[in-house]
């Protein structure tokens, strides 16, 4: 008997264990000998052993249960698994898998458990099912393992997996593998979006050579990664589905197997178009300070050179017969001097070391009055059309010079049509910073822009001109035609506004010049109730400069009334504090005004805004007691506002 | 007659300005940056200083913060051709500082003398 392992102790707890061993030394002497050594290994092992029975009651545990218990086993043995483990636990996450055990099957989980001595850890247990020679299932021998640490390494590793894969898909870098050829096996999202496929299966087993515009310089970038270790390809053009070209910066490395020989290359693409044009621009507007610094300077010492050649010629002409050749000589170079005047004026605007007088004005407002004033001298063959989208935008600026600006642009975009008509389209527009691919415009605002559109259908520019058109004296137009400073003077202007101009140009398609100003974030209204700063009657009224002028003062919080000098106008000036007459010569001579005035004892006094060759040539009959100051034209509100407030203080 | 003190460092504007106002009969003592001015300022002479305001050494505001100080009832005019900080804005703090007139180079100097006869006959 007896050394059959059937007839051994059935029951022993140990039973499945006997199997193992060889047939041969299967007596029951060896077999207690074995189980010592077996009892020796189990008990030793870092995971709880046990054997339950199906009344779930524990008949065996191995020495780590009882010391994770700190319990003997004697304690632990004939326990329900609810008073170990707790009712909860044992119905939630034992019994189930126990039961499945006992029909037969061998079952493996993961839980969390309390042990009295290490607290709670996460475990995988092992539940094998016991059966007693009739095949029937009477225990379940169960290991459990503690793998909090795997698992917290396991945990750490999916997070940080997680978190690349969450930057990867959201960064816009675009990640590749390809193989030795250049053929993609795999991208990402980004690639995808960055070079304009519908998605990622279109790329796959295309050559990034496809891609390169220059497929030599493709050639070359492969040739340099596999010879040398450059990971830093630099910036590409690369072509988008749609054909557009993108400038890329690309870095890829050679991803080697263990003997060192190649297998893959990886690599990464960011599309760089933006920061690439804005950096162009950036040298640009560098290289625009700079000349403006330069011009600047030499402007201010020609200033004080003109100045000195003004007073020497007016000197030479005193005495001198008005007839005379001399005389007519010296006028010629005072004209002279008033071009040349005019010059240092606009060299200083472009160099934006004229200050401006900024005031909250509707961008609207001054559009219109441009539109007016342009539209007489629009050639048929020109149509010129507004599209307003934002009627009421406000900005911070001098509406004399954002006259000027958008007459430049306008005469600008006329002259390029000259020869073939067209259209002028005007859209005033609303945007925000999102929408603009601009680093100079508002850096102190994060706010809105206005926008105000100048597009035109005339022959369009090739790049490098486009590049170089604020440049003062760059002109493409024929000699005589504008001095090629108009659009250096808008450049100028709309920097000190904290504004950006971006054009875009097409050979045979046009130009569209479009001028970002940042939007008056002050929504406050003036009160209507402050006391004016004084009362101005401007003459004449209806004309788009005079009718500038006048909102720009009275947005600066004077009382502006404006009337044509008919009938009863030498009354209105009369209660004025000051007359603001515009000088419109010939069709309105400023002297017979002035006569008109002094004759009848008006001694209000009298702020004249003229063209300066106008006024050169014009004989000053009356005396200038009248006249208090004498502005030429272009003149800025900050000029204005000076003369009307040092005047008025004067007379108070 | 009245004196005028002209205060300019481009000599050949500095001496036009001089001849013209001679002509008129005024007294005219010239110098050629602020310190020179402060140095040649006579205040029982001097009525009206014309100053330009960027010039090398003691610059025109400084000009005529001082003289304001020496004899406060002097009339002043600040002429300024432009600049870094703007000739608008200098000639802004010009103004604050006392100046009776400012002009923007280039002005016309019959202009210039037309208003010194108005300030100071």
């Amino acid at each position: 008997m007896g050394d059959s392992i059937h007839n051994s102790d059935k029951r022993h707890p140990w039973y499945s264990w006997y199997k193992w061993l060889p047939p041969g030394k299967r007596t029951l002497r060896e077999l207690k000998h074995q189980t010592f050594f077996l009892e020796q290994i189990v008990n030793s092992s870092r995971s709880m052993v046990s054997i339950i029975n199906r009344d779930y009651v524990y008949e065996k545990v191995n020495k780590t249960f009882c010391i994770n218990h700190d319990r003997v086993s004697d304690h632990i043995v004939g326990c329900h698994l609810k008073d170990i483990w707790g009712p909860d636990n044992f119905v939630n996450n034992i019994k189930g898998n126990l039961d499945k055990c006992f029909n037969g099957k061998v079952v493996f989980y993961q839980a969390f458990f309390e042990t009295p001595v290490w607290g709670k850890r996460y475990y995988e247990v092992v539940m094998r099912p016991v059966e007693d020679n009739h095949k029937k299932v009477t225990h379940a021998l169960t290991e459990t393992f503690d793998i909090t640490e795997i698992k917290l390494k396991q945990q750490a590793a999916i997070e940080i997996e997680w978190e690349f894969r969450n930057l990867e898909s959201n960064l816009p870098i675009g990640f590749f593998r390809c193989d030795l050829n250049g053929r993609l096996l795999n991208v990402n999202r980004a690639f995808t979006r960055i070079t304009g496929a519908e998605n990622e299966n279109d790329l796959i087993g295309h050559s990034v050579r496809e891609s390169y515009s220059e497929p030599e310089l493709f050639e070359i970038h492969l040739k340099t990664l596999l010879a040398e270790n450059v990971t830093s390809l630099g910036h590409v053009i690369l072509k988008k589905s749609d054909g557009q070209d993108i400038i890329c910066r690309i870095s890829a490395f050679v991803v080697r197997d263990g003997s060192g020989n190649p297998v893959y290359i990886d690599g990464a693409i960011e599309d760089f178009t933006r920061e690439a044009d804005l950096e162009k621009r950036l040298q640009q507007s560098h290289k625009l300070d700079t000349i403006g610094l330069l011009a600047g300077g030499i402007a201010h010492d020609f200033n004080t050179i003109l100045t000195t050649i003004y007073g020497y010629s007016e000197m030479s002409l005193e005495g001198l017969d008005t007839s005379s050749e001399a005389y007519q000589n010296i006028k010629k170079i005072i004209q002279a001097l008033g071009r040349a005047r005019s010059l240092t004026s606009q060299i200083l605007t472009f160099s934006r070391q004229v200050g401006q007088e900024k005031i909250s004005v509707r961008v609207l407002d001054i559009l219109q009055e441009t539109l007016g004033f342009i539209k007489p001298s629009v050639p048929d063959s020109v149509i010129l059309e507004d599209i307003i989208n934002a009627p009421d935008i406000k900005i911070k600026a001098d509406p004399t010079q954002l006259f000027r600006v958008f007459i430049n642009l306008i005469n600008n975009a006329m002259q390029a049509m000259e020869a073939n008509g067209g259209r002028l389209t005007i859209t005033l527009d609303s945007r925000k910073r999102a929408d603009i691919n601009t680093f100079i415009a508002g850096k102190k605002s994060d706010g809105e822009f206005a926008s105000i559109k100048f597009a035109d259908t005339g022959p369009g520019m090739e790049e490098s001109v486009a590049g170089r058109i604020f440049e003062p004296f760059y002109t493409t137009r024929k000699h005589g035609k504008g001095n090629g400073l108009g659009l250096s003077v808008v450049y100028g202007i709309v920097s000190e506004l904290e504004g950006d101009i971006l054009v875009n140009s097409k050979i045979n398609e046009g130009t569209s010049i479009d001028v970002i100003i940042p939007l008056d974030s002050d929504v406050t209204d003036r009160a209507d109730t402050v006391e004016p700063r004084a009362n101005l009657l401007l003459i004449p009224e209806n004309d788009n400069e005079a009718n500038i002028i006048a909102i720009a003062l009275s947005n600066s919080g004077y009382s502006v009334v404006s009337c044509n000098p008919v009938n009863n106008w030498i009354e209105k000036a009369g209660i004025a504090d000051l007359v603001i007459i515009f000088d419109k010569s010939p069709e309105m001579p400023a002297n017979d005004l002035l006569f008109s005035l002094s004759e009848t004892g008006v001694t209000t006094p009298v702020l004249m805004i003229s063209d300066f060759d106008i006024w050169l040539a014009s004989e000053k009959e009356v005396s200038s007691d009248i006249v208090k100051a004498n502005l030429f034209k272009p003149v800025s509100l900050k000029e204005i506002v000076y003369s009307i407030d040092s005047l008025i203080n004067k007379i108070s | 007659m009245p004196g005028v003190m002209i205060v300019e460092d481009d000599a050949s504007l500095r001496e036009m300005l001089k001849e013209a106002l001679e002509k008129r009969k005024y007294t005219v003592i010239a110098a050629s940056d602020g310190r020179e001015a402060l140095a040649k300022f006579r205040p029982s002479v001097i009525d009206l200083v014309i100053t330009d305001l960027l010039m090398p050494e003691e610059d025109g505001l400084k000009v005529i913060m001082k003289v304001k100080e020496k004899k406060p009832e002097t009339k002043i005019i600040a002429i300024s051709g432009g600049g870094k900080a703007g000739p608008g804005s200098y000639l802004l703090i010009a103004r604050k500082l006392g100046a009776d007139q400012v002009f923007s180079k280039p002005f016309l100097p019959s202009e210039l003398i037309q208003k010194v006869k108005d300030i100071i006959g």
